[in-house]
């Protein structure tokens, strides 16, 4: 589950919208671009207190909701 | 160390492309591209303009600023990534055609985007060492020429337009110029090669490649750090600076900057609104800019940053002065 500061981010890029399924593309449904995907990630640090490594930066790694999920626990040790 | 910028000047095509002509060719519209870059409109060079003619109008603009004669210099930095030679690079083309010009080192970086911290640090290297008193820098970009102005390259294509820009340092300080000095207190720069592919050039007849996601997430990042480095190297704050110099990249990018530097984004120079990226041309054309614009005062703290291929980046910190 993605913490509630990354989820109200994403709600609020997405108002309006049918909700996000967790395999879709955040890039193809719009709610995030090449800028606010930066924003996102800086949401997702402040967030977790996780430091995201250089080899991570890239929008794969935060494609879907399924995918932050998942490189978050990750990357907490869960 | 004494390192003085003295002068600066830029050169642009006359043929001024704005977004209402270029948008029906990429198959958008106008307002989208200014809305997701900032750019109203771009120069694109004429059949006859060449990358060192562009660049000897820009070197003889920042000689006049500076009020000094070609002759005075001892070092000549160049950097383009259309050369109309693989060898020799654009710089020798540069020092033939400035009058009076003697027979000093006139030579290439291969930059990009860093063309300006990159030329700069060693230019003041080469100041600090002895071996050059007044060192002419520039960098001179054309690249319509190459831009695949359709519908899948949009988001690559509405970025780039043509020009040049140089400036001059020197280890005096100037006397009575008009227009302010900058002391450059410090230099950093840093390369990471594991995204070499992800942005750059692979031939000189093709136009630019580039993972724009991956691009904007590193070059905020490197940003800020660089930033932070040169902050607490000089006991800075984020409110002690006057004005930012960074490459033109993207408007939306550099107001990203703004925020997670601290700095209004007021104090940031921008021209890519007018010229759009002209690559490592666009970063002096900046300076120029912000030293012209005759907001700075003595003692005001400038911060410089430029981020690009390699991944490439770095920082510096001026000083007005005069």
């Amino acid at each position: 589950m993605l913490p509630i500061q990354v989820t109200n981010f994403l709600n609020e890029r997405n108002a309006g919208a049918p909700a996000i399924p967790a395999d879709a593309s955040l890039f193809d449904t719009g709610v995030l671009d090449s800028f606010s995907l930066a924003e996102f990630i800086t949401v997702i640090e402040d967030a977790t207190g996780i430091s995201i490594p250089d080899a991570d930066l890239n929008p794969e790694t935060f494609e879907t909701i399924a995918k932050t999920e998942a490189y978050i626990a990750r990357a907490l040790g869960a | 160390m004494n390192c003085f910028i003295i002068g600066s000047g830029t050169a642009h095509p006359e043929r001024v492309v704005t977004n209402e002509e270029l948008a029906a060719r990429l198959g958008v519209a106008p307002d989208w591209i200014s809305k997701n870059s900032g750019i109203r409109e771009r120069r694109f060079a004429a059949d006859d303009d060449t990358v060192s003619g562009l660049a000897v109008r820009a070197v003889q603009n920042a000689l006049s600023n500076a009020e000094i004669e070609p002759a005075r210099l001892d070092a000549l930095i160049g950097s383009t990534l259309g050369a109309e030679c693989l060898v020799p690079g654009v710089a020798p083309f540069v020092q033939r055609a400035l009058p009076g010009c003697r027979t000093i080192p006139a030579f290439d970086l291969r930059a990009g985007c860093l063309a300006f911290l990159q030329s700069l640090s060693l230019a003041r290297g080469l100041l600090a060492v002895g071996s050059a008193r007044t060192v002419a820098c520039f960098a001179s970009e054309i690249q319509s020429r190459h831009l695949k102005l359709t519908p899948e390259a949009a988001t690559l294509s509405m970025l780039f337009g043509d020009g040049a820009g140089a400036y001059i340092v020197s280890n005096e300080r100037p006397s009575n110029s008009t227009i302010p000095a900058i002391e450059i207190l410090d230099v950093i720069l840093g390369t990471d090669g594991t995204n070499a592919e992800t942005l750059g050039i692979q031939t000189s007849t093709e136009g630019p490649r580039m993972n724009g996601r991956v691009v904007i997430l590193h070059a905020l990042k490197r940003f800020q750090e660089t930033a932070n480095e040169l902050l607490e190297r000089h006991n800075l704050s984020p409110d002690d600076i006057a004005a930012v110099v960074c490459h033109q990249p993207n408007l939306n990018l550099l107001t990203l900057a703004a925020e997670r530097l601290g700095i209004p984004f007021d104090r940031f120079t921008v021209t890519l609104d007018r010229f759009g990226n002209t690559s490592g041309a666009a970063h002096f054309t900046a300076l120029d800019a912000c030293r012209r614009q005759n907001r700075l005062k003595n003692g005001d703290r400038v911060l410089f940053l430029a981020f690009g291929a390699g991944f490439a980046w770095g920082g510096a910190v001026g000083a007005v002065s005069g």
